[in-house]
């Protein structure tokens, strides 16, 4: 038997009785049965239903609506009566509403949200990681073997990203691109939306001008998927024809800020298959898991595979251990912590939003206690106040919403440009319409409870009592609601307060925690050949710019000082004592080739010894890693050490302090330094100014375009500062978003203790005005105002700071050397809080103390 | 006190108030738009039905009661509708108006 849907008989209910509009109902049953062969006769019985209701609102309309209409005007009379306070609580809810939806937009799409394969949660990163580094990768023996010899993986695909520049005629594009191996897209489990996908075939040298492209590169160049088929496309190293084109929204790996447009099959030479020396790792490896298997299982074998390698290439393994991570956490486990912090406190400051209106709204109907009263007396019945009041609750809701969602659409472009680099999946951010409705229905629900319960209250009250004396007899439960939503405020601002204060003395210790070099007024260019001149003289060149303090050499490849800000690639050694057996461990260290001036330059600090002499060839500076790990503490200086791949010893000269290349908060190896011997071949500038650098960025700049080798391309500069504010973008925009959250919720806190004082000064003229007439002094009235708003305030922070201290231990992790529990933070918020609250209740006291007892009395 | 006069029915009104006394006890709207299509041959939208007898019974025509749930109805009671005393006048006031007007037109319309 059918029934019409929950909405269409709650509507004829609502226009009929219900016994009618059963009936109804019944009649529309009945009148289907008749016709079985009816075709959609659900859709038949609702526009059938949708029929009645429509006719029986025309025929009974005109009543209700002219009521509707009256109580609407009304309600935006009461509005426009107090404009001010409307005005307010509008601007509060938007700027909650708006707060949450963008944060939560943001969040969901880059950490909350599945990842788009089928079965993503299958999906795992392998790949060999050392402690102290940020590589993940792999090498190429690893691969085969791990493809081979594990049955906890379903699949496993191999790939390099890379950039492809794609000409079209005389225009050309820089292309997101990647060199995979075939089963990429099985792993992935995406079939191509047209044409199809290259094989294992295509991974031969000769067979690999093949390609698959994404459908926005498609239709940008090609009109469609359809023509773009066959097509071919002009690339650097010689055209490729499209084999397939894979659907909208795909892209692989999804680590870049813009989508992975072209996929070509990745052709693995045979050099790479027998490594000679040792294992270079430049591959990134996503697999399968298959059903049932654990990664833990997937790992013991990926280590028993590798076996033989650990035995041939024992140096490769040193500090290397083989990992396997999901690929959900590979992507967004560095941005998670801090990401669900931010939305815990977008959520704290629209629940502060919420108390706060909701306070306003209890104050507003204190303040018509009396004209509510008039129109009880007058025969207004409770249900007529009720729907006045929650017409205008929901009023400034929905003009709140309205604002909000205008607000949050433009928001949320502006939040994804503010992301730092390299959040995965932000080219996916748009606004989330579902939590934009459940921030706008946490607003109205707050606009209609909150408005619906004074009226509720007032209907009951002793019409003549409140008729006698405005109201103040059925304030009293009204001012412990309005004490607890104070108090509650109070409480949610404090644990705000803390968690950012938390975050932005951490982000402040990052930036003053010692590198290992002075990152101030410092430049460096990439690796580059100088031509006619040689580096040497290119340095005499450099010296000569206003503002450039001094110039030191580095050999091309140099490791930059901060890696992660650069890229680039390290070139490690591995360092033994000299004395030691040949089959003694030896240690993985990163190797700089530099001129004795480097040190001076980066500010690096010696701890023991000094420089070695220019083209000085048998001596070495070691850092304090090193000099700890391979010898005591101050045995290094005069010590012999052995670099593989080198016949001869080096005698250390000197021992300096680390570089911190990941930044403060990640180890890094140990590190050693070479004179520069060869005055030829690619090198790379470490140059200190006098003042700021990038100011003297542009005149370097031009110097170095005049002394490059032809066909070379020009050395890029970078600003060291750059590339630190780079490494600690994610701290700075989560200190800063977390600022702006805990300012606005101290705000709307301040708005609300001035908002509960001034309504009590309001409702106690009468009483103070008799006590000034009895000879209390205005001082006295106005400390007992301050009084209270102290008591509100201390006992919100007696309820919030410990409730800090336990929330704050849950994100310690997130925190840089500062304790979750740390009394300067919560001293520190306490005080700001009592300052603030005060300062909010000193306009309600002083009004308070000019109290004028002749003319309240008479009143 | 002047002699209290029949309410004024529409065309519709009319029609809806003689298939309910037609019908007699078996009158509900799904059976009185039936009746008034077979009859008349004209459409009779049952929405425009169930508020044409509302109105009636807004204008103390009729009055309405509840039968038993049927099976058929998805177990949901009919509403019947039966006249109420005035009903009858009210139908002879409506057609004796139709009456006198027609009266010297009989030959234009055809009515003999």
């Amino acid at each position: 038997m059918r029934r019409p849907s929950r909405v269409t008989a709650w509507l004829l209910r609502l226009a009929l009785s219900r016994h009618r509009a059963d009936a109804v109902i019944g009649d529309i049953s009945e009148e289907l049965a008749r016709h079985e062969k009816r075709p959609w006769p659900r859709l038949w019985f609702e526009a059938r239903a949708l029929m009645y209701l429509a006719t029986a609102w025309r025929l009974s309309g005109p009543a209700s609506l002219r009521s509707a209409r009256h109580v609407v005007r009304d309600s935006i009379r009461a509005i426009q009566s107090a404009p001010g306070m409307s005005a307010f609580i509008v601007l509060i809810l938007t700027v909650g509403i708006t707060a949450a939806t963008v944060t939560f937009s943001v969040v969901d799409t880059v950490v909350l949200r599945p990842l788009p394969f089928p079965q993503s949660d299958e999906l795992v990163v392998l790949s060999s990681a050392t402690s102290v580094s940020n590589l993940r990768a792999a090498s190429v023996p690893e691969y085969l073997r791990w493809r081979q010899g594990n049955d906890a993986l379903s699949a496993l695909a191999a790939y390099r990203g890379t950039f492809d520049t794609v000409t079209f005629g005389t225009d050309s594009e820089a292309i997101q691109s990647a060199r995979t191996t075939a089963n990429l897209f099985d792993v992935l489990r995406t079939p191509p939306l047209a044409g199809q996908l290259f094989t294992p075939d295509h991974e031969i040298a000769g067979r690999d001008r093949v390609a698959v492209i994404g459908l926005g590169l498609a239709q940008r160049r090609f009109g469609s998927a359809a023509s773009a088929l066959g097509q071919r496309l002009a690339l650097r190293d010689g055209p490729v024809t499209i084999l397939g084109v894979m659907p909208g929204g795909f892209s692989y790996p999804l680590t870049y800020d813009k989508p992975v447009e072209l996929w070509r099959p990745l052709v693995i030479r045979d050099d790479e298959r027998q490594p000679q020396g040792g294992l270079s790792r430049d591959l990134q490896l996503v697999g399968r898991l298959r059903p049932g298997a654990s990664p833990l299982q997937a790992l013991a074998q990926l280590e028993a595979a590798t076996q033989d390698l650990r035995q041939a290439f024992p140096h490769s393994y040193r500090d290397w251990t083989s990992r396997i991570v999901s690929l959900y956490e590979s992507l967004v486990g560095n941005v998670r912590g801090w990401m669900l912090l931010v939305l815990w406190a977008v959520g704290l400051v629209m629940l502060v939003a919420c108390a706060n209106v909701a306070n306003l709204l209890l104050m507003r109907s204190t303040v018509r206690a009396r004209e509510l009263a008039v129109r009880t007396s007058l025969g207004a019945t409770r249900r007529q106040l009720v729907a006045g009041l929650l017409t205008e609750g929901l009023l400034l809701s929905l003009s709140a919403a309205g604002l909000a969602v205008l607000l949050a659409s433009w928001g949320v472009g502006v939040a994804k440009a503010a992301l730092p680099l390299g959040i995965p999946r932000a080219e996916g951010i748009s606004l989330d319409l579902r939590i934009l409705g459940t921030a706008i229905a946490m607003a109205v629900m707050t606009g209609l409870v909150f408005g619906a319960v004074p009226a509720w209250q007032a209907s009951r009250a002793d019409v003549v009592g409140l008729l006698k004396d405005a109201g103040s007899n059925i304030t009293s439960s009204r001012r412990h609601w309005r004490a607890a939503f104070v108090i509650l405020e109070v409480a949610f601002v404090a644990v705000l307060l803390v968690a950012t204060a938390l975050f932005v003395s951490s982000f402040i210790k990052v930036t003053r925690a010692p590198l290992g070099f002075d990152r101030a007024d410092l430049m460096t260019t990439d690796s580059f050949k100088p031509s006619p001149q040689i580096g040497i003289e290119v340095a005499d060149v450099l010296r000569q710019i206003p503002g450039v303090a001094s110039v030191a050499i580095m050999a091309g490849g140099s490791p930059p000082l901060i890696m992660r800000g650069f890229g680039g690639g390290a070139s490690g050694t591995n360092i033994r004592r000299a004395d030691a057996p040949s089959t003694s461990e030896v240690l993985a260290a990163d190797m700089r080739r530099v001129s004795p001036d480097y040190f001076k330059t980066a500010g690096i600090a010696f701890i023991r010894g000094s420089v070695f002499a220019d083209a000085d060839s048998s001596s070495v500076v070691i850092d304090d890693v090193a000099a700890q790990k391979l010898f005591a503490e101050s045995a290094a200086l005069g010590a012999t050490i052995r670099i593989q791949g080198m016949t001869r010893d080096f005698t250390i000269v000197g021992v300096v302090a680390n570089v911190h290349v990941n930044g403060p908060e990640e180890p890094s190896g140990a590190q050693v330094y070479f004179p520069l011997l060869s005055k030829t071949g690619n090198v790379q500038f470490l140059i200190r100014t006098s003042g700021p650098a990038t100011p003297v960025v542009p005149a370097v700049q031009a110097a170095l375009g005049g002394m490059v080798a032809p066909g070379g391309q020009p050395a890029q500069v970078l600003v060291v500062q750059e590339a630190f504010r780079r490494i600690t973008a994610d701290r700075r925009f989560s200190a800063g978003l977390m600022s702006i959250f805990g300012l606005l919720a101290l705000l709307i806190g301040a708005a609300g203790i001035y908002s509960v004082m001034a309504s009590l000064v309001a409702l106690q003229m009468r009483e103070i005005g008799l006590r000034l007439a009895l000879g209390a002094t205005a001082a006295r009235i106005r400390r007992e105002v301050i009084d209270q708003a102290g008591r509100y305030l201390l006992t919100g922070l007696a309820l919030g700071l410990p409730i800090a201290w336990w929330v704050s231990r849950a994100f310690a992790s997130l925190l840089f050397r500062v304790e979750p529990s740390d009394g300067f933070v919560y001293a520190a918020v306490a005080i700001t809080l009592v300052v603030v609250g005060i300062a909010a209740a000193l306009a309600p006291a002083w009004r308070a103390g000019r109290v004028d007892p002749l003319v309240t009395l008479k009143s | 006190m002047g002699k209290r006069t029949s309410p004024v029915l529409t065309e519709f009104e009319l029609l809806v108030l003689l298939a309910v006394l037609g019908l007699q006890d078996a009158a509900y709207p799904l059976a009185i738009g039936d009746a008034i299509e077979t009859k008349t041959k004209r459409k009779a939208s049952r929405g425009a039905v169930l508020i044409t007898l509302e109105r009636l019974e807004d204008k103390g025509l009729v009055t309405s009661w509840y039968g038993d749930p049927t099976p058929v109805r998805g177990g949901r009671a009919k509403r019947f509708f039966r006249p109420k005393p005035g009903a009858i006048q009210a139908v002879r006031a409506s057609l004796g108006r139709i009456e006198t007007m027609t009266e010297g037109l009989e030959a234009l319309l055809g009515l003999r």
